[in-house]
């Protein structure tokens, strides 16, 4: 807004310099004042659970034997870190979170192409597309579970694959998969009508192929939706615990972080262990959005010219 | 004066609806005034409808026990029940609890100690280590309703061939026999429940109290793994590794058990009474072959003290109704239910007498073994953190090739302490 000749600031210019500045206070005001209820709501909701968690993870607080509930400060968490269980399903989920989401990256967006693209009956295919994503999880993972137990279901055969470890997780992958390419081909198909026809177009001209277009132009353009979907299922798929919990219970060292927090919680009744793996879900989450919100800022239009 | 009148009349018109309402809903409910006692547990076993209705007969309007279902599996009960104790839930009277159950409820204040005369009347000829799993710190907070204990099946043909047709009354004599027979081309294995679950720590509990050792004192306040607990691993490797076990040892449940006498690898079987009438079924050759004795002894002459499963009632804490519960639980356990509950579902009894009727004894050729079996039966671990102490034994002794005595004697020591310190952590 610079111009080449400063002006002198008249009376005029600078009430109506401040008029503008309250308004925009005044503004800002209402602003809080209607998000205030949304807010004060999250606080009820989500903070205080989060609190009352962090502080039950410092105290020995075991319904079992109440009467030996005590301040421990920070033992349950040496408890949790130098447990095995715990490394193991930490390993188990990570990895689980890993070749999940990078599968469904992948399959996600052929969907979103193949969805982008449909000349004929469009709605059809978008819609039917979205079905396994708008089945309750339990519902899907329990025909899971009946399809791959022996004898009864048509893809196990006289197998039972759910009884291996390996077997078992590959069956989770493709339960997990399966349900949320959907989500993942939907966050991406909004990417996709953001690239302009145009550009494509004048590449094709250029003599790109396919696959340079691709890679040269889609992507670029819809790497943010592609950062914000992966960002999404990664918090989603390390948080995984009802189709776990459907398919195998968490045995065959199947359990991800939360089946243990869970059968710590509610099974052993052990609320300063429980929450303790609680927080630490939470936390180990909270890294991993960080770590992704700082590669998203990084490469947001704009900031992307810059470095190159 | 006038609308004086007309509010007085709407009062009581007013009233006498809400009376009305008041009394339908209670027609809905049920009878006026009759308590009514939610059953939580076991009510869903074959038959017990029937001994429901005949108690609400009997009860006379003094109360009305309803059944309520609970999930099939011990694990899915337990947890609905522990969740809604711990939310002190008042709909819930009766608790039908695993015998392993009764410390945790107990130490968590969600169940009811009985009194002197509740619990002279709730012992009276009842079994012994039936109540004392349903006792805790030195009261009795449960009602034992049935009970089970492993016996040892073995096929008489195959025993004929190497001895004089007596079963093994030692694990020694038996995996002699199993070793003979094996060297002969005969059918050898030993069945036992060696996948990591409860069966595996019934399994161990058996072999441990056999040679007198237990996991942790009387009030669960320490560990007590000792030589015995070595020898009881020392017991269970060498059958593991002997390879006179099923070589699907590790993934061995009662079902794979069974199969495993079914189709006929099997020459001994170490499994629930169940086996002999589910095998009339299965395999009528094998049922006419098949003998039962007790389990084999760990230690010579001293008898085995096999572990025993079944279930107690106890009263809520939370039970607006606890007196009346307790005359309930009585009635559903009354000696005539406990027979037809034992021929129509297969649970055997805990009151002794029932053991002499003619209907019992002919139901179950095994009765009077089953009955000296659970005389000197033992419990498992009576402990709150039962539930912990359950999976470190199941997980630290499985695969049980693996084991090496001492050192998952010393194990099993630091995880199950850690547990009693509120340290465990549950896979």
């Amino acid at each position: 807004m610079s111009t080449a000749t400063p002006v002198e600031e008249d009376e005029g210019t600078r009430i109506a310099r401040q008029r503008f500045s309250e308004g925009k206070r005044a503004e800002r005001r209402l602003g809080l004042m209607l998000v205030s209820p949304a807010v004060i709501l999250m606080i009820l909701v989500t903070a205080y659970p989060i609190a009352y968690a962090i502080w039950l993870s410092l105290f020995r607080a075991d319904m079992r034997t109440p009467d030996q509930n005590e301040f421990v400060g920070l033992e349950n968490y040496v408890t949790v870190l130098s447990s095995s269980i715990w490394w193991k399903a930490f390993g188990f989920t990570l990895l689980l979170t890993v070749v999940s989401v990078v599968l469904e990256l992948i399959l996600g967006m052929l969907l979103a192409i193949v969805m982008h693209r449909t000349i004929v009956g469009r709605g059809l295919v978008r819609t039917s597309a979205l079905v396994p994503y708008a089945i309750v999880t339990v519902v899907a993972a329990f025909s899971w579970r009946f399809a791959w137990s022996q004898g009864m279901g048509w893809l196990a055969g006289d197998s039972a694959p759910l009884t291996g470890e390996w077997s078992s997780f590959w069956i989770i992958v493709l339960a997990e998969v399966w349900k949320t390419i959907p989500f993942m081909a939907l966050l991406l198909m909004a990417g996709l009508a953001l690239v302009p026809e145009d550009l494509l177009k004048a590449a094709s001209i250029d003599g790109a192929t396919a696959w340079q277009r691709f890679w040269k132009i889609t992507v670029p353009l819809i790497k943010p939706s592609i950062l914000v979907a992966v960002l999404f299922r990664t918090l989603d798929a390390f948080r995984i615990f009802d189709n776990i919990y459907v398919l195998t219970g968490g045995a065959n060292e199947t359990s991800s972080v939360s089946i243990v927090a869970y059968n710590n919680l509610i099974k052993g009744l052990n609320l300063g262990i429980g929450s303790t793996m609680s927080v630490l879900i939470f936390v180990t989450i909270a890294i991993i959005a960080f770590i992704f919100v700082k590669l998203f800022g990084a490469a947001a239009p704009g900031s992307d010219e810059g470095r190159r | 004066m006038a609308r004086h009148g007309v509010l007085n009349r709407r009062t009581l018109g007013l009233a006498a609806a809400a009376t009305l309402v008041a009394s339908l809903a209670a027609c809905g409910g049920g009878d006026e005034d009759v308590p009514t006692i939610n059953l939580f547990g076991g009510a869903s076993a074959s038959g017990f409808d029937e001994i429901i209705a005949d108690c609400n007969e009997e009860a006379d309007g003094k109360y009305r026990i309803v059944g309520n279902l609970l999930p099939s599996d011990a694990d899915g009960q337990r947890e609905q029940l522990v969740r809604r104790l711990a939310a002190g839930d008042t709909g819930m009277d009766l608790l039908g609890m695993d015998v392993v159950w009764t410390a945790e409820f107990a130490e968590a204040g969600w169940i009811l100690p009985l009194d002197e005369e509740q619990a002279a009347a709730a012992s009276e000829d009842t079994l012994e280590v039936p109540l004392e799993t349903a006792t805790w710190k030195d009261k009795l907070y449960g009602i034992p309703k049935h009970t089970n204990a492993q016996l040892m099946w073995y096929r008489k043909s195959l025993v004929e061939k190497v001895g004089d047709g007596e079963p093994p009354e030692t694990w020694d004599e038996m995996f002699e026999m199993a070793e003979e027979l094996k060297s002969m081309g005969e059918p050898y294995e030993i069945g036992f429940t060696g996948a990591r679950y409860e069966g595996l720590v019934v399994g161990f509990n058996t072999l441990l109290s056999s040679f007198g050792g237990t996991v942790v004192n009387e009030d669960s306040s320490e560990t007590t793994i000792d030589d015995k607990t070595v020898q009881a691993l020392e017991l269970m490797q060498r059958l593991a590794s002997s390879g006179l076990a099923s070589r699907s040892l590790s993934n061995s449940q009662e079902p794979e058990v069974f199969a495993q006498l079914q189709n006929g690898a099997s020459a001994f079987s170490l499994n629930w009474p169940y086996v002999l009438s589910a095998m009339r079924e299965a395999n009528p050759e094998i049922a006419e072959d098949l003998g039962f004795a007790k389990f084999p002894a760990a230690v010579e002459g001293e008898p085995s003290r096999v572990t025993v499963g079944g279930m107690n009632f106890a009263i809520s804490a939370f039970s607006e109704h606890p007196d009346e519960a307790f005359e309930a639980a009585m009635c559903l356990r009354s000696p005539e239910h406990q027979l037809s509950h034992a021929l129509k579902a297969g649970e055997p009894p805990v009151i002794v007498s029932v053991f002499d009727e003619p209907e019992f004894q002919e139901a179950y050729p095994q009765g009077d073994l089953l009955l000296e079996s659970l005389e000197t039966a033992s419990s498992r671990p009576i402990s709150p953190v039962y539930q912990n102490i359950s999976t470190i034994i199941s997980s630290t002794l499985s695969p049980p090739t693996g084991i090496d005595p001492e050192r998952t004697a010393e194990e099993l020591d630091e995880a199950i302490t850690d547990a009693i310190e509120g340290k465990g952590i549950l896979p």
